[in-house]
């Protein structure tokens, strides 16, 4: 490789290591490189970040267009950025001292829909929203003591328990077979059985940034092939309401699963029920129950 | 910079002024005028480089006392914060909530932009420090590569995925 080449390849690269990238033996190669190289190293340093300008805090660009550049956040920078506001008092006083509100504007392209309601129809929704929280919780209930009413569909999941898919997303979903070793990740005890009462797991906060890991303990784990074909249904409700349930292979569950939110769950008590599908035709299913803090 | 349009020029007062508010309210500037002309000039630099593209950050720094040309805007490419400093914050700002040991390899090289340095401040090898903080961004990558939205999109046309 040529003197020339080396170089252009090096100057290409320094943005993603600037910025934490760059895959590892690339990091070796064009740390060599710099330690012979003015040019690059001068590079480097126009774009290191400059006093007042540190990483730990909302960048001073971002402050200083704030109402334009906010509303273009969104997912995961836009969570973050959230949630630093909560916690700095500095960038806080920052956004203030700039003439803006330290909170996030609304996302672009997003109207908010306005509907007015004569009371007497505000007060039928109101009724209607309470019926249907009241045959929310009797069906979670009845799901939760015999778990057998409500099969599943063909598909194997079943957001609602035989009812229509309705089409809105859901606002948490399960993941299989994450890393155990994720950090904040809560091992599960060993469960209670039948609704044995087993103690509360305390998860914290929990985001869409990076869930809740929940380590599966040994009897939560197939003890042959043959068991890991069992279906096994986890379902997340509070206070009987049914946020997710979602159906696998017993061996798809891996050493740990993750819940994520869409946003951040609010604090309180959630319950999980994991279901598992019984061996044989005339055999009754195995369930644990949960309970999970979240702060 | 004189025929930058008056809202870029109002922008980028405001960038300085909320740097100088940031540092004074934590340190006394020292010569607060020479301080403040350097401030200015680099965040002129940063502006005209940004508008160049993604890739902008990384142009040549002119000469000294030599007119900054800003490109034509680009709507296509218009964004408003420093996608680089937005970037780092990112990254920095996901490992400080939950992972203390990545928070802290993250803060130590966007300070040093050397391995070998943070590697010694840490007390630890070279390698493994690159190690670790490989291990540490793996789902940044996944996220550099899946995610939508202005930021993300940035990365993936500035080449650092």
């Amino acid at each position: 490789m040529t003197t020339q080449r080396s170089h252009d390849w090096a100057v290409r690269r320094l943005q993603p290591f600037a910025i934490g990238l760059l895959p590892e033996q690339e990091t070796l190669e064009l740390e060599d490189h710099l330690r012979a190289c003015d040019n690059c190293r001068a590079r480097l340093a126009s774009i290191a970040p400059a006093p007042g300008r540190e990483a730990a805090h909302l960048p001073a660009s971002l402050i200083a267009t704030w109402p334009r550049a906010a509303r273009m956040l969104k997912g995961i920078e836009r969570e973050l950025v959230a949630s630093h506001l909560e916690r700095c008092a500095a960038c806080r006083a920052t956004l203030e001292f700039a003439g803006h509100a330290a909170v996030l504007p609304e996302v672009a392209g997003v109207t908010r829909v306005r509907f007015a309601r004569s009371r007497r129809a505000r007060a039928v929704w109101m009724w209607s929203l309470g019926l249907t929280g009241a045959a929310a919780g009797v069906i979670a209930w009845i799901a939760a003591t015999s778990p057998g009413s409500f099969p599943l569909g063909p598909g194997g999941t079943s957001a609602t328990m035989g009812v229509a898919e309705p089409k809105s997303e859901r606002i948490v979903a399960f993941e299989f077979a994450v890393d155990s070793l994720a950090s904040g990740s809560e091992r599960l005890p060993e469960p209670g059985f039948r609704g044995s009462p087993v103690r509360e797991v305390d998860l914290g906060a929990v985001t869409s940034v990076s869930g809740a890991v929940l380590v599966v303990p040994p009897s939560l784990r197939p003890p042959s092939a043959e068991d890991g074909a069992r279906l096994l249904t986890l379902a997340l409700f509070r206070e009987g309401r049914e946020l997710a349930i979602q159906q696998v292979k017993f061996y798809e569950l891996g050493d740990a699963f993750r819940i994520r939110p869409q946003g951040r769950l609010e604090a309180g008590v959630y319950d999980l029920r994991i279901t598992l599908a019984p061996s044989a035709a005339n055999g009754r299913p195995l369930v644990w129950f949960y309970s999970l803090r979240v702060r | 910079m004189r025929f930058a349009p008056a809202e870029t020029v109002e922008d980028l007062a405001q960038e300085v002024l909320v740097t100088l508010f940031r540092l004074s309210q934590r340190e006394t500037i020292e010569n607060p005028e020479a301080f403040a002309t350097t401030l200015v000039h680099r965040v002129c630099v940063d502006h005209v480089r940004r508008m160049h593209g993604p890739a902008g950050r990384l142009e040549p720094l002119p000469e000294p006392g030599a007119p900054l040309d800003l490109p034509a805007p680009d709507p296509a490419h218009e964004v408003a914060a420093d996608m680089l400093e937005l970037f780092r914050f990112v990254v920095l700002e996901s490992f400080e909530r939950e992972d203390a040991p990545c928070a802290e390899l993250a803060r130590e090289f966007f300070a040093e932009h050397s391995w070998s340095t943070v590697a010694e401040h840490l007390g630890i090898r070279h390698n493994t420090a690159i190690k670790r903080w490989s291990r540490c961004m793996e789902r940044v990558r996944a996220w550099a590569r899946s995610e939508q939205g202005p930021l993300w999109e940035w990365a993936r046309s500035a080449g650092v995925v």
